[in-house]
Order: structure tokens, then sequence, then C-alpha cells
């Protein structure tokens, strides 16, 4: 009983402190510690300079707007009232009833609805492969480019950016979820002086993670499009 | 030892199957995208959390003025708040990531600004990457209240940094020439605004005609031409202090000066005998050294970012066009070819472009080709009358004068994207022509 009030604190303090672990993860401290001073850059209200002439008044632009005249509508031609059309000979409900009477007189059985054997059930059975995305219309590679068209926004003003070349390792699951996505020449990209190219890399992973998922690829052939890699570049039409 | 040798190859047969196998699992598919699009880049910028009475205008100010920077840039969409899920009451924790991806967020700032002081704020900010879930960036500056507007273009120039990877251009200024009165009797004044047309002032309360002036690189002065005496002159203003002195008495006419990269020197062009030559002259000296001698027009000199080489037009070859030459003069070599006239070039910070203006078939246009090679010539704008070129400060957006036709007609700056894209007309308080843009403040 003596150690059961230490015990006690202890237990609180190690619940408190691992609470501000986890609500304090991913928040880093602000980069700059130290206070940046915006020194005030002020412009002279005086120079030492003296108008050689003097104050010339400014006139006033006319504010009238000049009238502008409007055609009347009496020097337009005006429109037929009606437009002649040539007479043409139409559909006869008549004439239609006496083919179809005469058609009945000459076949009788030709009105009578038959049931063909086994029509009925095969109707209802799904028809796999018909209009249920199982079966493959589009490559797993157009359908990717097509996915990632409105995503990947390129900066065209970037300098050289028809360069700036990202590769991609992705993984999916089944669901066409991201897996595992990997910048496989991040070390080229680190490496050069162009910080432009550090900016495109974080634009195709967010591209990549804001058209996620990928569910419209055939989950028949799940293996071919598993893993695969992505060579993001603007092209000419860019 | 021939079991020993045995099992080693198979050993190593398995593993060269298997890294084949791998290897070629890895390969199955490989896709090359090379299509996107070039819509902005949408960003969140709720209003920054104040915890005083006093600030909370301030807070919601600064947010509307970083939405106004970035969207301005043509590379960004700030999003409505009215579609925002989370209200986020503090800065130091982590957004809820899913709330923002809903509404199509990229980035997400979050801010607050803190009253240490009547007289002094703290302003704090972090940018955080929506889909890669983590922070890119926070920085915290202090300042003064009624100097929000900087401290808003700062988060502006930060943020435009770590997405784009090329500096922020927000936070400079624009010198530029004021106009007012009648096309026939028009004064022309030198006045200096925030680049996003805010803070207008005049520079010169003189009656003097001025025209082309130019930032310094390093310090806060301008050079410009005054008609003052008569005859166009160079003279060099201190912004800050309004000194102003003449650059060189010269008997002959100077025209279009410009700043080195390194701000130690100005090149410009003087009629001499009725010819132009261009000319460079050392500040702290005032000694000044002629760099052409081709009996041609040679005028609008510009250095390359290195401060290696000069562009500037000549008609040497029978009608404007530009060319290139090393800083000492030597070794000219024209790099455009086009039909039309080729005038004002001004080489792009960044050091691969060069922009100009082209005038061809009653049409004025701005556009840019390869500093290097002349060629990918690209016509940006076109009009009755668009000219003078200036860059912003990461060569990323040209600001340029355009013109109106007619009686009535006047000018006004106007900004383009050097991808010809986002071109917007610059708020000025009246008529306004030959902007140069300032180096981003320190």
């Amino acid at each position: 009983m003596k150690f059961g009030l230490p015990i006690s604190f202890a237990l609180h303090g190690l619940v408190l402190f691992g609470g501000l672990l986890v609500l304090g993860k991913g928040v880093s401290n602000l980069q700059s510690e130290e206070v940046i001073p915006l020194k005030i850059v002020t412009v002279s209200e005086q120079t030492n300079i003296k108008p050689s002439q003097k104050e010339i008044p400014i006139k006033e632009l006319p504010q009238d707007v000049p009238q502008v005249s409007v055609a009347k509508q009496e020097l337009l031609p005006k429109a037929p009232k009606k437009i002649p059309t040539e007479q043409t000979k139409g559909f006869n409900l008549d004439d239609f009833s006496k083919m179809v009477e005469d058609a009945r007189d000459k076949d009788p059985e030709a009105s009578v609805q038959k049931v063909l054997v086994g029509e009925a059930q095969a109707a209802k059975v799904t028809q796999n492969g018909v209009g249920d995305k199982t079966d493959l219309t589009i490559s797993p590679g157009d359908y990717i480019r097509a996915k990632m068209e409105p995503c990947w926004l390129i900066d065209k003003g970037a300098k050289d950016f028809q360069n700036l070349r990202i590769e991609v390792k992705l993984e999916l699951n089944e669901k066409g979820e991201i897996q595992v996505l990997n910048i496989t020449n991040s070390a080229q990209i680190i490496a050069s002086p162009n910080n432009g190219w550090r900016a495109a890399r974080e634009n195709v992973v967010s591209a990549l993670h804001e058209c996620a998922p990928y569910d419209g690829l055939s989950a028949l052939n799940y293996d071919e499009w598993k893993i695969m890699k992505l060579n993001f570049q603007p092209g000419d039409e860019e | 030892m021939t079991k020993t040798n045995s099992f080693i190859k198979i050993v190593l047969s398995i593993f060269l199957v298997l890294w084949g196998l791998s290897a070629n699992a890895f390969a199955q598919l490989e896709i090359d995208i090379t299509k996107g699009n070039s819509e902005p880049t949408p960003i969140a910028i709720p209003d920054f959390l104040s915890s005083h009475p006093e600030t909370t205008q301030i807070a919601k100010d600064i947010a509307r003025v970083i939405g106004e920077d970035l969207e301005r840039s043509g590379l960004f969409e700030a999003l409505d708040p009215a579609s925002f899920i989370e209200t986020q009451t503090d800065i130091n924790y982590q957004p809820r990531f899913a709330d923002w991806r809903l509404i199509k967020a990229r980035a997400l700032v979050s801010g607050r600004i803190v009253r240490e002081s009547s007289n002094r704020l703290k302003v704090e900010f972090r940018l955080w990457d929506i889909y890669g879930g983590k922070q890119l960036d926070g920085i915290r500056l202090a300042t003064t209240p009624d100097n929000w507007r900087r401290v808003a273009h700062k988060v502006s120039d930060a943020i435009y940094k770590r997405l784009t990877g090329e500096s922020g251009y927000f936070d400079s200024r624009i010198v530029y020439i004021s106009e007012s009165g009648p096309k026939t009797d028009r004064r022309k004044r030198l006045a200096i605004m925030d680049q996003d047309g805010d803070n207008a002032q005049y520079l010169l309360a003189g009656a003097d005609l001025v025209l082309t002036p130019r930032f310094s690189p390093t310090a806060q002065q301008i050079t410009y031409l005054s008609w003052e005496t008569g005859r166009s002159q160079v003279y060099l203003l201190d912004i800050e202090t309004g000194r102003r002195e003449l650059l060189g008495n010269f008997p002959d006419i100077t025209i279009a000066p410009r700043f080195s990269p390194d701000g130690k020197s100005l090149i410009f062009s003087m009629v001499k005998r009725g010819n132009s030559d261009v000319y460079v002259m050392d500040l702290r000296s005032r000694s000044t050294r002629r760099l052409t001698t081709n009996s041609a027009i040679d005028v609008s000199p510009s250095f390359s970012p290195d401060g290696k080489k000069i562009v500037f037009n000549s008609d040497r070859g029978g009608s404007p066009q530009l060319y290139t030459m090393n800083a000492d003069g030597s070794n000219v070599k024209r790099i455009s070819f086009g039909d039309g006239r080729y005038t004002t070039p001004n080489w792009s910070p960044r050091g691969d472009l060069i922009a100009f203006t082209k005038s061809y078939q009653g049409r004025f246009h701005i556009g840019v080709l390869n500093a290097q090679t002349g060629k990918a010539e690209r016509l940006l704008t076109g009009s009755y009358l668009d000219e003078g070129p200036t860059w912003s400060p990461n060569g990323r957006v040209i600001l340029f004068s355009r013109e109106t036709r007619g009686r009535n007609g006047s000018s006004q700056i106007w900004s383009v994207d050097l991808t010809g894209s986002n071109l917007r007309k610059v708020d000025t308080p009246g008529a306004a022509s030959d902007p140069a843009w300032s180096p981003v403040l320190p």
C-alpha cells in the first residue's frame, strides 16, 4: 500500500507522456527559431531635385461619351410570313393497316408469340465478360496515362522543364490502391542544382496519390500491373 | 572440395535466376507518361489565427494578400474558404489531411499572429503537403503591425519557393513612369509601387520629362534619364534618402542606362556625331569605356546575369536585330534572324532567355528567345503597341507597357508568364509605362 501512490503517479505520468508523444507526432518545430526581422525600406518624401519647369496644369479629359446612332428596324427587309414548301406524299395509316390485315390473312400464325427453348433460362444468367469491367478493353498503359493526365500538374515555366524526368516504381494491390511508391531517380534529383526538379518530383507524388485508386485495371491481369515503372517526362506537345 | 564448388554453383545459379526473375517482374510494365496539364495548384489558405482583437483584421488581411500573390503568379489557385471542412485552432497540430484531400487541396498554409507588444508582431506559418502528409516549411517572422503587407509577401515568397523550387518575387517593387494628361501633352513622372500595385508613390516632384528607370540589383537605387538640362542625361537616385546625382556630364545624348549584375557599373548608349554606341561606366571611378565602334546604331544594352555577356540591338545588318558580345566588347554575334524589327532586349536573371520587343506587320510583340542559340523564338503577346520587357527577380514573369490606339489611348503596365500564359494588367493609380522590377527586398 505504501508504494501505491508513487506507482499511481508514475503510471499517470507515463500515460500523459505517451499522449503528448502521440498528439505531437508529425509536427516539427518551426524551421526558424530565430526571429527574422524585416527591414522597413522607406521612400523619402522629398528629394534634392528642384523642378526646372513650372507645374503644368493637367486638363481633365472630357467625360461625355459620344452618342452612337442606332440602325432603324425599317431598313431591314421583312421576312416572308410563310415559306412555301413542296408538297410531298405523307404516311398513310389506312394503307398500313390494310397491309397488316393482308399479312394476317395469308399467315394466321405470324402474330402468335413463341418461346424458344432455353432462351428464357439463359437470360437469367449473368453474362461474364460483357460490361461488368471483367473484360480488359483498355491497356494498363493507356489507362494509367489517361488517369494521370488531369492529376499531373506540369510547370511549363520551370527551367529546363522538359528534361525533368521522374521515374517511379509503383506497387498496387488488387483494388488498385497504392502499396509502395518509390522515386527511383531520387539521388539524381537531389544532386541536381535545379530545384525545379525537386518540385516536379513532389508534383508527381501528389498526382499519383490524388489519382488513386487505379480501379479500372482488370483483376484478371493483376500480375501484369501489380508493379509498374512509370516515367514522367513532359513531351513535346507540352 | 568438388561438392563445395557444386553447392556454390547451385546457390549462385538460384540467386541469378531469382534476381533475373525479380528484375523481370519489375520491368514487366513500363509506362511513359508525357501528358499532364497546366492547371494551377489548388492551395488552401485559411485566415491566420489571432489571439488578440487588435490583430484579428491583420490576420485576415495577411491570408488574403498571400492568396492574391500566389494566384497572380498563375501557378496557384487559392481555394474558397467556404469549402474548408477543418477549422484549425492551433497551428502546432497536424491538420486532418483527409479533410483537405476531400476539397482537392494539394497544400495548406496555416499561420498565426502573436502580438508581443503594441508595436511588435510575431507571424508564424506552416506549409503542409496534403497528399504527402508532412510539413514542408515553417517560418517565424517579426515586424511592426504597419508592415504586415511585407510579412505577407515574405510568406508568399517562402511558399512559392518551396512548391516551385524557384525563388519568389512577391516582396519586390516596381519603378515606372506615371503618365497623366492628354496624349499630345503627356506629363511623365517617376513613381514606385509594390509588385502587386499597392503603395504607389511618386519619387520625383519635378515636371521634367523622365524615362527608362532601372533598378540597381544590389541597392535601393534607380538610374534613369532626365531632360532637366534640356538634353537627356543619366541620373542615379537613392530612393531611401532621396539624394540624386548626375552620372557624368556628357556633352552628348545618353540613352537606355542599365546596371551591371553586381551593381558596380552602368551600361548605356551615347550618341556622338550622329552615331550611337554602347558604353560602360565604372560607378566608383566614373570612368567610361566604349564597347562598340560600329557606324550603325547600337542601343539598349543589357548584361547577362553572370556579367560576362551583353545583348544589344543594332541595325548593322540592315534592320534592328539582336546581337551579343563579350563584356569587353569582343566577339559580336547576331542572335535574332526573324522578320521584323527587334528592340529593347533584356537578359533573364535565370540566364536562359532574352526578352525583346518585336514589331512586325504593324503589330508589336513581347517575345523571348534562347540566350545561347538565339533559336526557339516565342512571341508571348501582341497588340497595337507592346514594348519594354522587364523580368521579375526570378526570371519567371515579364512586365511590359501596352498602349492603346487612338487619340484617347493610354499606356498601362501588363504582366505575362514566360510561357505566354497568365496575361494580366497591373493596377496602377493612372496611366503607366516603362516598368522596371526591383530585386527582392532584404
